[in-house]
């Protein structure tokens, strides 16, 4: 089989061929090895290859599969994580030169179950400095958008959603706070899921703000993120605000039948900052699950322009806290727009904090109203990438105003915790043509039903399929 | 640095710390007024630094006036996590 057909194989793909000695674990690793010799210094996904370690997990793998010991489905698949799970023995940077050279001594959650269900750890992820927000050079530089390198692939996951774009690793896992996973995988045409909050555990994840933060899986397709899900969900002592809720099985889910599945459509607000030719591919998107089937149901979303500003003071206050002893030692060693967030942060008062916590139950309690009337709610994912030198232009000179508004249509599902997946839907017609995204949310622990419309979406069309331009 | 108590109420106004002064405040906030909070709150930030982060607190000025004028009834609590549906 051609090495490039491995790297853009879907989990669906590789794990029958792994459980079946077809290939090798070590073949498939020392592919994505490979590949990420020859597209890294293009790409800057990676921070960290951890090529030596991967190579022995891999023969690892290889003698367990061959003795009769195969594990699941991620048996043998590599995988990598944003630089800020924390990797025991292995160097997780935050994207910081605060933490440039911490080492943890403890292996996070999400990663344990991925060691534990066989997956093999390639290497750690670019990102924006602690995850907070766009417009950042990073540690080692940005990540490129391996659709086009002059463009950003959008933050603060970028290195999970352009390594698995390029074909770097099949398997990433991001955070989002305020769209972080779903606004690369939008931007990168992957997949990523911004699961209930509560769903994954955050145990040794570093924290940008604990009420908003959510780890997730980003992936090729729907099915892989639901396979990924699959493994790294459930509850964690380690994690006070893990949830008991049981996960189901998400396979089960991939039906491809959505006949009867309510999609609840807004008329109003989310669409406002999007441009025409998102604005189409959304609704041909739409327009198609309703051929398979769905209904469409038109919805309004009350007081959803307050999300921005909540997530805005939540997310700041909280951060600020967080970064307290920073900001008092090491100020000098944050990026300059990093240190600039922090410092303005401190200046909400209590009074603010509390209220945007009460304005989080308000709206809470909108969307429990809104999913009485609809299954899953679309929302657009933003417009597609930016330039990249337009993103982090005026890094070193902060620029004014510095907090760009981040599309609403994110916050929301972090504000309100419920589930929010982004699929790929279309391409700009460009040049540069790059990717567009639909984003689905649903009730509360969830997933199953976004994995339910993403997999009918996907059977019936092929921009997951699609390939960057991009050669080693 | 010593804070009058009238010249504290001022800022904390200003700055989002008691409604109805802040309804009627300029959007541009003086960077005295800003020394004083950070003061207040025992950040001390530099005047280098508050002149950095002003026009971040001036440029969220109209959305927090949206914020604060949001009526919400005294019946809702903060939330944390998630509510059950």
């Amino acid at each position: 089989m051609a090495e490039s057909e491995i790297l853009f194989m879907s989990v669906a793909g590789l794990a029958p061929l792994l459980r079946t000695r077809k290939l090798s674990p070590v073949e498939l690793v020392r592919a994505f090895l490979d590949r990420i010799e020859a597209v890294n210094p293009k790409v800057n996904a990676f921070i960290t290859v951890t090529g030596e370690q991967a190579l022995e997990q891999a023969k690892k793998a290889e003698r367990e599969i061959a003795a009769g010991g195969y594990r699941g489905p991620l048996h043998g698949l590599p995988y990598a994580p944003k630089d800020l799970l924390a990797t025991k023995g292995v160097r997780t940077t935050n994207g910081s030169k605060a933490t440039s050279n911490w080492i943890p001594d403890h292996e996070s959650t999400v990663t344990e179950r991925l060691n534990q269900a066989g997956a093999i750890l390639i290497g750690k992820l670019n990102l924006l400095e602690f995850a907070m927000g766009s417009g950042q050079k990073g540690l080692v530089g940005p990540a490129r958008n391996p659709w086009d390198l002059t463009y950003s692939p959008s933050g603060s996951s970028s290195g999970s959603g352009a390594a698995v774009a390029a074909g770097m690793v099949p398997l990433a896992i991001g955070s989002d706070t305020g769209g972080s996973i779903r606004n690369p995988a939008k931007s990168c045409g992957i997949v990523g899921l911004k699961p209930t909050y509560g769903r994954i555990s955050r145990f040794g994840v570093t924290t940008l703000s604990w009420t908003l933060d959510h780890v997730g899986p980003m992936a090729k397709t729907n099915a892989d993120v639901a396979r990924l899900l699959q493994v790294i969900a459930g509850p964690d002592p380690r994690d006070r605000t893990s949830a008991a809720a049981p996960v189901p099985d998400y396979i089960k889910a991939l039906t491809g039948n959505v006949k009867g599945l309510r999609i609840g459509v807004p008329t109003e607000y989310f669409f406002d900052r999007v441009h025409a030719e998102t604005e189409a591919a959304l609704r041909r998107a739409i327009s198609l699950l309703k051929d398979l089937g769905a209904a469409l149901v038109d919805v309004k979303v009350r007081n959803a322009s307050l999300c921005g500003v909540v997530s805005s003071i939540i997310l700041g206050s909280e951060a600020a806290a967080f970064h307290e002893k920073g900001l008092k030692q090491n100020a000098d060693l944050l990026e300059p727009l990093v240190r600039e967030r922090l410092e303005a942060a401190t200046f909400h008062s209590a009074a603010d904090y509390i209220k945007a916590l009460r304005i989080r139950t308000v709206l809470m309690e909108e969307m429990r109203r809104v999913f009485q009337t609809c299954d899953v709610l679309m929302l657009p994912a933003g417009n597609a990438a930016p330039k990249l030198d337009g993103e982090i232009a005026g890094t070193d000179a902060p620029s004014d105003p510095p907090l760009p508004p981040r599309p609403d249509s994110y916050n929301l599902a972090n504000v309100t915790g419920i589930p929010a997946i982004v699929l790929p839907c279309g391409f700009t017609a460009g040049p540069p043509s790059l990717p567009l995204g639909i984003q689905f949310c649903a009730k509360p622990f969830d997933e199953a039903t976004l994995f339910r419309i993403g997999h009918a979406y996907q059977s019936a069309t092929d921009w997951h399929r699609r390939r960057p331009p991009l050669n080693g | 640095m010593t804070v009058s108590r009238r010249r504290l109420l001022q800022s904390l106004a200003l700055t989002g710390g008691a409604g109805p002064a802040a309804e009627g405040a300029e959007p541009g906030i003086p960077l005295e007024v800003l020394r004083s909070v950070s003061a207040a709150h025992g950040t001390n930030l530099s005047d280098d630094r508050l002149r950095v982060v002003k026009p971040v607190l001036d440029s969220r000025a109209g959305q927090l006036r949206a914020f604060r004028n949001f009526e919400i009834d005294d019946t809702v609590s903060p939330t944390l996590g998630i509510l059950e549906y």
